[in-house]
């Protein structure tokens, strides 16, 4: 295990300071915090395979979604995106990964499969509060009214210009956006800027 | 000032308050719910602009969206807008606006010649007369005297903000058909969305007080009906929005107006000042209502002329007197109801002129109980007043419409309105591509087959003209919208609310072309196109000159194109092209409608993308420390890499020189980052990875890298880089920073749809390591400061990968050279690559490490004749080209390899890449030069036998070096060729593409 101190945001160089989350934000805007250390596996291979299915539902103790835009597991902890036919991400809350791709590296195995630590290659950072999905409808051309979409789905668009993978985490509503790790910046700017007319705290990440 | 035209009750503005504004430099005092317009006309102001082409005084016409003439330059560079409709310009204090397009001034234009001159300007004069020597001389000055409001020459300060959005009933339009048809979509749970371009809901009867709803005013309805739409938790109303533009799948585009009424000072910081909707709607239901089309007499463009209804609409719902005395000119009962407003209002009515023979409708019937003096069969045939209407001129009309008797009678008049029936507003239907019919009578054009699927017109602007049927049309649309998205409806919900009160205009009497005591265009224009000054006149020229098809009269004389897009205009030209031509209006047919509706600032098109979000800018991990010591960035796609690190005092070239030579004599840096990176794995990742690259990687040990080229199926470089066996199935790729995603693309594709069968997965990993390259002689003893790992060229040789920590951080360490010197890529999960370098930047100070940016990466290996793809190579360039023969495998089957083997790829004179080393070594030439066989008499046409693809000063060979693709290069070694420059020639050998170090024994260290 590395220092924790050798490590950095890529947001680090805006020297965000936690606002905490302000009346306004409560009431009538948005929240913005960053995750950058979560762990993010990207996993391929067969859904119609029953040993591959068997062996990550073992592993990671947790289903694996055969929907794509389905997850399981639990937002905060542990859990399993389904991003396509044969792509997943299983995320967690551990800043270190290692150890969740050596068990899913064994439970493959030689079965036709892939594990990737992806954990640095993507940027997370969560939006939430009573306006997040008015904030979201201006970078992101998805319906994310509850009627068609909500806690436990992902998909994969756009925040803006920059390639996205999101997430809705619970009903707040709260949402967590992945987008490449070089696009942090722009990503978080690009959101500070839409949310000004509704207010925007910084919470601790 | 006094607001002198202001009634001293009645209409929809709070007079508790005042609004100071200025027109042209004038004060005046309006009151909140005024637009420019109605306040403009309350303190008497009637003249606002000059027209187009004849420089005219022109008037308020209009009320509302499909105003031509009262277009205003509103605000002040920055902060201003050209052709502002003054009819829908929310009055707010210290609005100011200027007339446009006049000189001195609105009252004295001496632009007014042209006026003067309009014989010998008619339609398309233009083309015929300024054609000699050429267009050009004449186009200045013509669009300096033509033209209408000014452009801001500042950057625009504003901020603007765009979103998407989706519903199941779009609403356009909040008339009574629109209202209706939110609420009962709304009721049912569906999500709807209602626009509205007015700041209050209510369309027309905002200016109809009288009309009654469910037993009681209809402004009491309007006030329930927002309330309860207020009530209903998917339902959205946007006031101030203008639905402009209406595509395919029911995606309409919506503008609203944040934050333009506010006073300056009042403006919230936090606000944008507009907003851009992108709606995608399950449904949509249009309840545009109609615009009033005006009566074609001679010169019927003057202030003080205005539409009946818009008349109607100032003194009801803006409680001003547009006129101390009026003439009502009709052509059907609806002329009536603005006879009766004025009337009753205390304007005085001087005669309403009817071109029916007979007039016996209600309103007619009421009119002439009220003892209004009406005229029927009478025309107008003219006005006078030179800065506001004075005179009317009226005649009797023979029994055809087309003649009058006698020299017209003077009427004293200072206002004049006109109703020449109804247009449904079909634009944003026509833009959606429905079809539209002529309806023989109501004498209009209504909507007939839509081409969008869950698609509906209703209200007026569907031709359905009374209260009671509108209510009832747009209940049942929005209720059958809403089931069939899925809301169930039933019970009190459903019922249409009732009317009585049936508003409708017929009977009328169909003349497009009011005739004069004169033959047309002597003496007076009658304007089709007020702002385009489009008369009938000009298209009576334009069907002379031989144009039939209405789409070429429109082109031929502009009608219908000028910002309004004909609002008021197009049905009148059809008709009169009609008329003339003994054709029926529908005969004709109808021009095309297109986006927008009304204009749309670029700012709002723009949103928040402008400035340094007009494109991503992806920065690595170690962006930061490039930066703080001072790095040059230069883009690369979308990638800012450092380029140089210019120190106190120096330029570009001796950052560079020292950077490269560091590089050589001791060890240099690199930030690699921005390299693509692949992770491969699978049972047939290397069968794969055989068939991709023009050589074998299935053969590769593991723990060895292997430099590798990939073809389109044309034969030609696509991209190229080192791929690495980490495990028997598990390679990693490396692409070009550039190609990166193109190559994923590329490599999903053939597994997806050609290659099925293999089994490999693969997933980018570009950004999961942070990649810094040592280079240079000290590399090995720098690394060795910071790993345990042996690396002896025994353990670890060219070629190869190790894996172990590098300044207590796992990485992945490649011994790979892109400089020819010993070489080491280090690669860190990119949360610890700030950190590594920062380390490697520290240990690195005894051996004077020295980073360096792209430039330098590009002279060392330039020097050692590496090809960049996208430099070296453009799409039309093979390996053989190339000579890199070596690369590619004679033994398998590869993506291009039957290419290389056609004819002409195998021509000998094919360009090919060679080095070229100036006759004067310090004489550097310039990228992309063309190369000729003769230094003299260079002159065009002459053979080109290739160009510089990279030209830079090498320090370490102390001259300038050059890599050239040129024709049958490799035959070529040791021949003279020339660079041609537009004032000289420079003097070049060309020579094998390799500088320094030709044995290759530095990569060993």
């Amino acid at each position: 295990m590395v220092e924790d101190f050798l490590r950095q945001s890529p947001l680090s160089h805006l020297a965000l300071a936690a606002s905490g989350r302000s009346q306004r934000a409560e009431e009538d805007g948005v929240a913005l915090a960053e995750r950058p250390y979560r762990t993010v596996i990207t996993l391929r291979g067969q859904a119609e395979d029953a040993v591959f299915v068997e062996a990550i539902q073992r592993a990671l103790g947790l289903g694996l979604p055969r929907k794509v835009g389905q997850v399981s597991g639990d937002p905060r902890g542990r859990e399993i995106l389904c991003l396509g036919p044969d792509e997943w991400w299983v995320t967690d809350a551990a800043d270190d990964a290692e150890p969740l791709v050596t068990s899913l590296t064994e439970a493959v195995g030689d079965l036709f499969a892939q594990v990737v630590d992806t954990s640095d290659n993507w940027f997370a950072l969560e939006l939430s509060g009573p306006r997040a999905r008015d904030v979201l409808a201006k970078a992101c051309p998805l319906d994310l009214h509850p009627r068609t979409f909500g806690p436990a789905r992902c998909a994969q668009s756009l925040l803006a210009k920059a390639p996205m993978t999101l997430q809705q985490l619970d009903d707040t509503p709260a949402f967590r956006l992945h987008v490449r790790r070089s696009f942090a910046d722009y990503a978080w700017r690009w959101l500070s800027d839409a949310g000004r007319e509704y207010g925007v705290s910084i919470l601790q990440s | 000032m006094p607001q002198s035209f202001r009634l001293p009750e009645g209409g929809l503005i709070d007079r508790a308050r005042s609004l100071r504004f200025t027109f042209d430099g004038r004060s005046f005092d309006g009151h909140p719910g005024d637009t420019l317009a109605s306040a403009l006309l309350a303190n008497g102001v009637h003249l606002v602009a000059r027209s187009f082409k004849y420089h005219r005084p022109r008037g308020i016409f209009s009320a509302g969206a499909e105003e031509p003439n009262a277009l205003v330059q509103l605000g002040e560079d920055p902060r201003t807008d050209p052709n502002q409709r003054a009819t829908q310009v929310e009055l707010f204090d210290g609005l100011s606006a200027k007339a446009q397009h006049c000189w001195p001034s609105l009252e004295v234009d001496f632009n007014q010649v042209t006026s003067l001159a309009s014989r010998l300007i008619p339609s398309g004069f233009y083309y015929k007369t300024f054609m000699w020597p050429s267009w050009k001389y004449f186009e200045g000055p013509i669009r300096r005297a033509a033209g209408l409001g000014k452009a801001p020459r500042l950057p625009d300060p504003d901020r603007y903000d765009k979103c998407f959005a989706h519903c199941d009933v779009l609403v356009v339009g909040g008339g009574p058909a629109g209202l209706a048809a939110a609420l009962a979509a709304g009721r049912t749970g569906a999500r709807v969305i209602l626009v509205e371009q007015d700041n209050r809901l209510g369309g027309s009867l905002l200016s109809a007080p009288e009309t009654q709803i469910e037993g009681a005013p209809s402004a009491d309805w309007v006030r329930e009906a927002e309330a309860e739409l207020a009530t209903l938790p998917e339902v959205k109303v946007l006031k101030r929005t203008t639905c402009f533009a209406y595509y395919d799948h029911n995606l309409l585009g919506l503008l609203e107006k944040v934050t333009d009424h506010y006073a300056p000072y009042d403006r919230p910081a936090e606000l944008p000042r507009q907003r851009m909707w992108r709606v995608r709607a399950g449904h949509v239901i249009l309840a545009t209502g109609a615009i009033e089309r005006p009566l074609v007499f001679r010169d019927n463009d003057r202030p003080g002329i205005m539409l009946a209804s818009a008349a109607s609409s100032y003194l009801n719902r803006w409680a001003v007197k547009p006129g101390s005395r009026a003439v009502v000119f009709t052509n059907n009962e609806g002329g009536y109801r603005a006879a009766l407003d004025l009337k009753s209002r205390g304007v005085d009515l001087a005669a309403v002129i009817d071109l029916q023979l007979a007039a016996e409708g209600p309103l007619s019937r009421r009119a002439r109980d009220e003892g209004i003096p009406i005229k029927t069969g009478y025309a107008v045939t003219g006005t006078s007043g030179h800065l506001r209407l004075k005179k009317v001129f009226v005649a009797p009309l023979d029994g055809a419409g087309k003649r009058v008797f006698g020299g017209g009678e003077p009427i004293e008049a200072d206002l004049l309105v006109s109703s020449g029936g109804w247009n449904p507003t079909v634009h944003l239907f026509c833009q959606s591509k429905g079809t539209l019919e002529w309806d023989d009578s109501l004498a209009c054009f209504r909507p007939d087959a839509s081409m969008q699927r869950n698609q509906a017109v209703v209200g007026a602007a569907n031709g359905t003209f009374g209260l009671s049927s509108v209510l009832v049309e747009a209940h049942a649309a929005a209720l059958a919208a809403a089931d069939a998205a899925g809301f169930s409806t039933g019970g009190e919900a459903s019922t249409a609310p009732t009317s009585v009160e049936e508003r409708d205009f017929l009977p009328m009497r169909e003349i497009y072309l009011v005739p004069s005591i004169k033959p047309l265009g002597q003496g007076g224009k009658h304007f089709v196109d007020q702002q385009h000054d489009v008369t009938a006149a000009d298209l009576l020229l334009a069907m002379r000159e031989g144009y039939r098809s209405i789409e070429h009269v429109k082109r031929y004389t502009t009608t219908g194109m000028a910002t309004d897009q004909g609002k008021t205009s197009n049905v009148a030209a059809i008709g009169i092209v009609a008329e003339h031509l003994g054709k029926t209006v529908p005969e004709v047919g109808v021009t095309t409608f297109r986006p927008p509706y009304t204009a749309v600032t670029f700012g709002a098109f723009a949103g928040r993308d402008v400035d340094d979000f007009l494109d991503p800018e992806r920065t690595t991990p170690m962006h930061a420390w490039h930066r703080a010591h001072g790095a040059a960035f230069e883009d690369v796609g979308q990638w800012k890499r450092a380029w140089y690190y210019p120190q106190a005092g120096e330029d570009m070239a001796a950052a560079v020189n020292r950077e490269v030579k560091a590089a050589r004599d001791s060890v240099g840096i690199l930030d690699a980052s921005t390299l693509g990176k692949i992770e491969i794995r699978g049972p047939d990742a290397g069968v794969f990875l055989d068939r991709i690259y023009t050589n074998v990687f299935s053969t590769l040990k593991v723990g060895r890298a292997r430099y590798g080229l990939m073809l389109k199926e044309d034969g030609m470089v696509f991209d190229d880089g080192v791929t690495t066996r980490l495990a028997e199935d598990r390679y990693l790729m490396t692409t070009t920073t550039g190609g990166a995603a193109n190559v994923m693309s590329w490599l999903e594709e053939w597994l997806q749809t050609e290659w099925p069968d293999l089994k490999v997965y693969l997933t980018s990993v570009t950004e999961q390591w942070a990649t810094m390259t040592i280079s240079g002689p000290n590399a090995r003893a720098l690394l060795a400061e910071l790993t345990e790992l042996d690396l002896s060229t025994d353990s670890f040789p060219h070629m190869s990968m190790a894996e172990g920590e590098v300044a207590g951080v796992k990485a992945r360490i490649f011994r790979i050279s892109f400089t020819g010197e010993l070489s080491y890529e280090i690669n860190v999960p990119s949360r610890y690559g700030l950190a590594v370098w920062q380390a490697l930047i520290r240990v690195g100070q005894k051996y004077a490490i020295t980073p360096y940016g792209t430039e330098a990466m590009h002279v060392l290996r330039a020097e050692k004749g590496f090809i960049i793809v996208g430099q070296e190579t453009d799409g039309s360039v093979t390996p053989l080209d190339l000579g890199m023969n070596w690369i590619v495998s004679k033994k398998k089957d590869f993506l291009g390899r039957r290419s290389l083997s056609r004819p002409d790829m195998l021509k000998a004179d094919r360009k090919q890449l060679v080095g070229l080393l100036t006759e004067d070594g310090r004489e550097v030439l310039p990228e992309g030069a063309q190369l000729v066989e003769s230094n003299h008499d260079i002159r065009p046409p002459i053979p080109m036998v290739g160009h510089v693809t990279s030209s830079y000063w090498s320090p370490n060979c102390g001259q300038s070096i050059a890599l050239a693709l040129v024709k049958g290069g490799r035959d070529r070694m040791g021949e003279r060729l020339y660079a041609a420059l537009p004032d000289r020639t420079i003097s070049c050998t060309v020579t094998e593409p390799l500088f320094f170090d030709k044995t290759g024994e530095r990569l060993h260290g």
